[in-house]
């Protein structure tokens, strides 16, 4: 017997409603009291889970700078199997979906990582982070080897769209999240650092991303820099199939609903 | 996490920033060395800001010296918290050793207040008090000494607390005067440890983990208020 083609083809994957937070920005698990409005969420994103732990950056720094900030942490876990004790269960009663962010460092890891979450309760999805200086061709080969029973969701930052994207459209990939750009800034001892960005002052890099992206056929979640409602049309505007939320969590008491319910009603 | 309105009132210039007074809609309960979340009410384009109470008035606060220099009496606030884990001042403790290295106790009053009010004998060893002895208004029961004479207070006293900032931890045993294999402070202590802290909990960032003897904590979410012991000749 033959099988089905589309069995090795990419999964289907719809977030409902479509916002997300971004990786990093709210933990491992959706703890109830840190957002009021979770069921404005189609899905939780974890923070990033390597297959070993890591330790916090030695030279760990937040800098401001006008329009956002820069985070240098060495994105500090526990290691899979110790965030898979600690909070499976939690993932499993949690009340609403869970997508797993990995770190993409080596192919038999990742494999390793996905097949033990696809007997997750409440899995729904992996998400992979790569290495900025990864190249598409790893990109694919590291994708391949996620591949399994849940769809595969990568992040790119907007420097690596036009550089790893164009290669990955026929690829496993169920959806491409646009994540936090990555940049450069002195910290109180001039030393330069790099580090994620985030802040009001990234949008306009995360549109024209979300923008080519979906020219070239992707299921987007777009994101990175979201502070208003009127981004969050934007976005959709752009080709969107969702949105992300990041660091705009961080303001104590953040109502979700000021920010994407009225777009929720369109 | 809920947020509450505020209002600033008053603010007023300290050699380390603006301090201000916060008028508050409803009682704000903080234990000395938690921290509160303040932003004003109308701007996400920026993270809130970390504030140390340091004192509770009638109908508000008074905010250590952390406010920034843009806003002005009238600001409409949004308060968050209170966040992290304060001083765990023992019911017992008549003697308090309290340290400010940067010389400014403003994130210490309401530890020192807390101690007052249980009738112990407090006093406060300050690093450059030469160049700020009388700016800030402490109890006259307060007696202040030079940061230099803090190691005698491991003689008398029954619990000691320190303001230090992270980068500074590995300090920590000099400051007491504690060295060679004696690396133990002979009564209770704990340290507030100022770091930056973005996500204020919300995200295990990672930006102010710091290690300790039982391994790496989070500032944020563990502290900012962690046992000496766990600190001294550890953390960093």
């Amino acid at each position: 017997m033959w099988l089905d083609e589309a069995a090795f083809q990419k999964r289907d994957l719809i977030i409902d409603p479509p916002y997300v937070n971004a990786a990093g920005s709210l933990g491992f698990y959706p703890e109830v009291s840190a957002v009021s409005d979770w069921h404005l969420l189609g899905a939780f994103i974890t923070n990033p889970v390597s297959l070993k732990a890591r330790k916090p950056a030695e030279s760990r720094v937040y800098i401001k700078f006008a329009g956002g900030f820069l985070l240098h942490t060495g994105l500090p876990n526990p290691g899979f199997s110790s965030v898979l004790k600690r909070y499976a269960q939690r993932w499993a009663r949690a009340p609403l979906p869970v997508i797993v962010h990995l770190i993409a460092e080596d192919m038999k890891g990742l494999t390793q990582m996905v097949q033990r979450l696809e007997v997750c309760e409440n899995v729904i999805a992996v998400e992979l982070g790569f290495a900025p200086d990864t190249n598409a061709d790893e990109a694919g080969m590291l994708i391949d080897s996620a591949f399994g029973e849940l769809p595969i969701i990568i992040c790119l930052n907007p420097y690596q769209v036009s550089t790893i994207a164009p290669a990955l459209v026929d690829s496993r990939v169920s959806m491409v999240h646009i994540c936090e750009a990555r940049g450069m800034l002195p910290d109180d001892d001039g030393k330069l650092v790099r580090g994620r960005l985030y802040g009001p002052g990234l949008f306009p890099t995360a549109l024209p991303a979300v923008h080519e992206l979906a020219a070239l056929g992707f299921s987007v979640i777009g994101g990175g820099g979201v502070y208003t409602n009127a981004q969050v049309k934007t976005l959709f505007q752009a080709g969107a199939a969702a949105v992300s939320l990041d660091a705009v969590f961080w303001h104590g008491g953040l109502k979700l609903d000021m920010l994407i319910g009225e777009s929720i009603e369109e | 996490m809920d947020a509450c309105k505020a209002q600033l009132i008053e603010i007023w210039q300290a050699p380390e920033g603006n301090g201000g007074r916060i008028r508050l809609d409803h009682p704000f309960d903080v234990v000395p060395g938690q921290y509160i979340l303040v932003r004003r009410a109308s701007d996400l384009s920026s993270l809130p800001i970390v504030v140390f109470p340091s004192s509770k008035v009638d109908n508000g606060l008074v905010t250590a010296a952390s406010l920034p220099i843009n806003w002005t009496p009238g600001e409409q606030l949004s308060l968050s918290g209170p966040l992290g884990h304060g001083f765990r001042l023992p019911a017992s403790a008549r003697f308090l050793g309290i340290a400010a290295p940067d010389g400014d106790p403003s994130r210490l009053m309401p530890l020192i207040n807390a101690g007052i009010r249980q009738g112990a004998a407090v006093c406060l060893f300050l690093g450059k008090l030469t160049e700020r002895a009388s700016f800030f208004p402490l109890p006259a029961a307060v007696e202040v000494q030079p940061l230099s004479a803090l190691p005698e207070a491991l003689v008398w006293a029954d619990f000691l607390a320190v303001d230090i900032p992270l980068r500074s931890l590995s300090n920590l045993s000099e400051l007491f005067g504690l060295k060679g294999g004696d690396q133990k402070l002979p009564c209770p202590g704990q340290a507030l440890v100022r770091t930056d802290m973005p996500c204020a909990g919300m995200a295990d960032c990672g930006v102010c983990a710091l290690k300790t003897r039982s391994g790496w904590r989070l500032a944020c979410k563990d502290g900012p208020v962690f046992d000496m012991e766990e600190l001294i000749d550890v953390a960093g």
